[in-house]
């Protein structure tokens, strides 16, 4: 520690000569100036080593006991800065390094988000970024609280989020709100005919069936009726009362499906293309290109830009990043496209669609494909018959 | 002064200034109370007690620190004199 100290405050040697230099000795003990390795050079020379911020206070000194005073040399900070004094570049390199250090602290680099599982980082950090903090926002300006509630009150899907800043790092810590529980609704509903259909099976669990097996059913029509009634017991048939409940049930049927699907028969081809690398450094927000022009305009064209983005061991990205756009120009042309392949394409949707319509249960018996040409598109029909379940819930009051 | 301070039992030192000298082995001398260097040679150094002089002798002689009132000499001390 003593040494630093003594680094910092630094030391001159220096030579006295006069008739009588060990009163400059004497003079520098009066004033208060400490001194050591006080060597005699000769009857009138002595070489003195003192503290460097004592240096003027000692030329006044040595011109009271009538001795020159020579600097021969100097140690510590002062003499290792006096080397750079006419190295104007390393020097303002220094100045601009320090200005750095002192002002480019004070801003947010690295946000960190923790907590989170459901809702990503970046829907967080484009929130807050809309709320104006961002990776290179000012500190001490960011009021902490208010943009923590802020925050929360626009993602719903938070229910904890605070904003901790500890110089240029920032750590946001959330805590996701538990998602509302699913509840049945307890509304009366009928159970209607989604498609047409002959009723091979109704099962139901709560209202009362319209329809029995065979029976054909358009769409539409009430299955199961949430309008559920007691009659009396002697067999007359008697309404008795009547409520309405949520009718619960299924409907299986027999149904015919027709779908259809459309397909080009020209294609969009590429026929020349050109590739360009563009680079760019972004620093923050803000891009710096090395290119003039990237737009394109008139051609089929494609960008893919790569981020290399410098990150810290641990993962931390830093606001530096290095961009490469790769843009890629062609000139297209219509081309034909092969008839078989196309079937197959339309054959693959429609059967797709079909397989989507009638669910995990449902059973596609049969079915057949259609194809018909006309002003260069391919169009494609299917029609099958299925085994479904056909019952749609529909709340009474609600005509959809 | 000095037979003042023996009438009342004071030190010498605290009632007339008068000189204090330390010998600390024969490698340091504190001296409290001087008046300046009258000369400094590694083998010789002077010192000026007020009514008498000081006169330190040996090899290698420095003076380790100095203050208004008083000083260290460090090195090998063969001999001290006073005059």
């Amino acid at each position: 520690m003593g040494k630093i100290i003594h680094f910092i405050a630094g030391s001159v040697q220096i030579r006295l000569e006069g008739p009588f230099p060990e009163r400059f000795l004497n003079l520098c003990g009066t004033e208060r100036v400490p001194f050591w390795d006080v060597e005699r050079e000769g009857a009138q020379v002595l070489r003195v080593t003192l503290p460097a911020w004592r240096l003027r206070r000692a030329r006044a000194l040595a011109e009271r006991a009538m001795c020159r005073l020579e600097v021969e040399r100097g140690e510590g900070l002062h003499a290792f800065l006096r080397r750079f004094r006419r190295r104007y570049a390393l020097a303002a390199g220094l100045a601009f390094a320090l200005f750095c250090a002192v002002t480019l602290s004070q801003f947010v680099w690295v946000i960190e988000v923790t907590g989170n599982t459901a809702v990503s980082n970046s829907v967080i950090l484009t929130e807050l970024e809309s709320l104006g903090f961002g990776i290179g926002s000012y500190g001490p300006g960011v009021d902490c609280r208010a943009l923590s509630n802020q925050a929360l009150l626009d993602l719903r899907e938070l229910s904890f989020l605070s904003v901790n800043i500890s110089g240029v790092y920032a750590q946001v810590v959330v805590r996701e709100a538990a998602p509302a529980p699913e509840i049945e609704s307890d509304a009366a509903a009928d159970i209607v005919a989604a498609v047409d259909g002959v009723v091979v099976d109704a099962d139901t669990v709560a209202g009362r069936s319209q329809v029995a097996e065979g029976q054909a059913v358009l769409a539409g029509e009430i299955l199961i009726s949430g309008l559920a009634t007691y009659e009396s017991g002697d067999g007359s048939g008697t309404v008795l009362s009547s409520r309405e409940v949520r009718a619960e049930g299924e409907v299986w049927a027999l149904t015919n499906r027709t779908l259809r699907a459309a397909t080009p028969l020209t294609a969009q081809t590429r026929t020349t293309e050109e590739t360009r690398t563009l680079y760019s450094l972004k620093i923050l927000k803000h891009p710096i290109k090395f290119y003039q022009n990237s737009s394109i305009s008139g051609l089929t064209c494609g960008k893919i830009k790569k981020v290399y983005a410098l990150t810290l061991p641990g993962g931390t990205v830093l606001p530096l990043a290095w961009e490469v756009l790769t843009v890629t120009t062609s000139e297209s042309a219509a081309a034909s496209v092969n008839r078989a392949s196309a079937e197959d394409y339309l054959t693959g949707v429609l059967e797709a669609k079909l397989s989507a319509l009638l669910g995990e249960e449902g059973q596609d018996l049969s079915h057949a494909l259609t194809f018909a040409e006309g002003d260069g598109v391919l169009t494609g029909t299917l029609r099958a018959s299925c085994l479904e379940q056909i019952g749609r819930t529909v709340e009474l009051g609600d005509n959809n | 002064m000095d037979a003042a301070a023996e009438a009342l039992e004071l030190p010498a030192d605290v009632v007339a200034g008068a000189p204090l000298i330390e010998l600390v082995g024969k490698r340091e001398l504190r001296m409290e109370n001087h008046r300046g260097i009258l000369s400094y040679d590694p083998e010789e150094i002077s010192i000026s007690g007020g009514r008498l002089l000081v006169r330190v002798r040996g090899e290698g002689l420095a003076l380790g620190a100095m203050s208004g009132e008083s000083l260290l000499i460090t090195g090998t001390i063969r001999s001290v004199e006073l005059e």
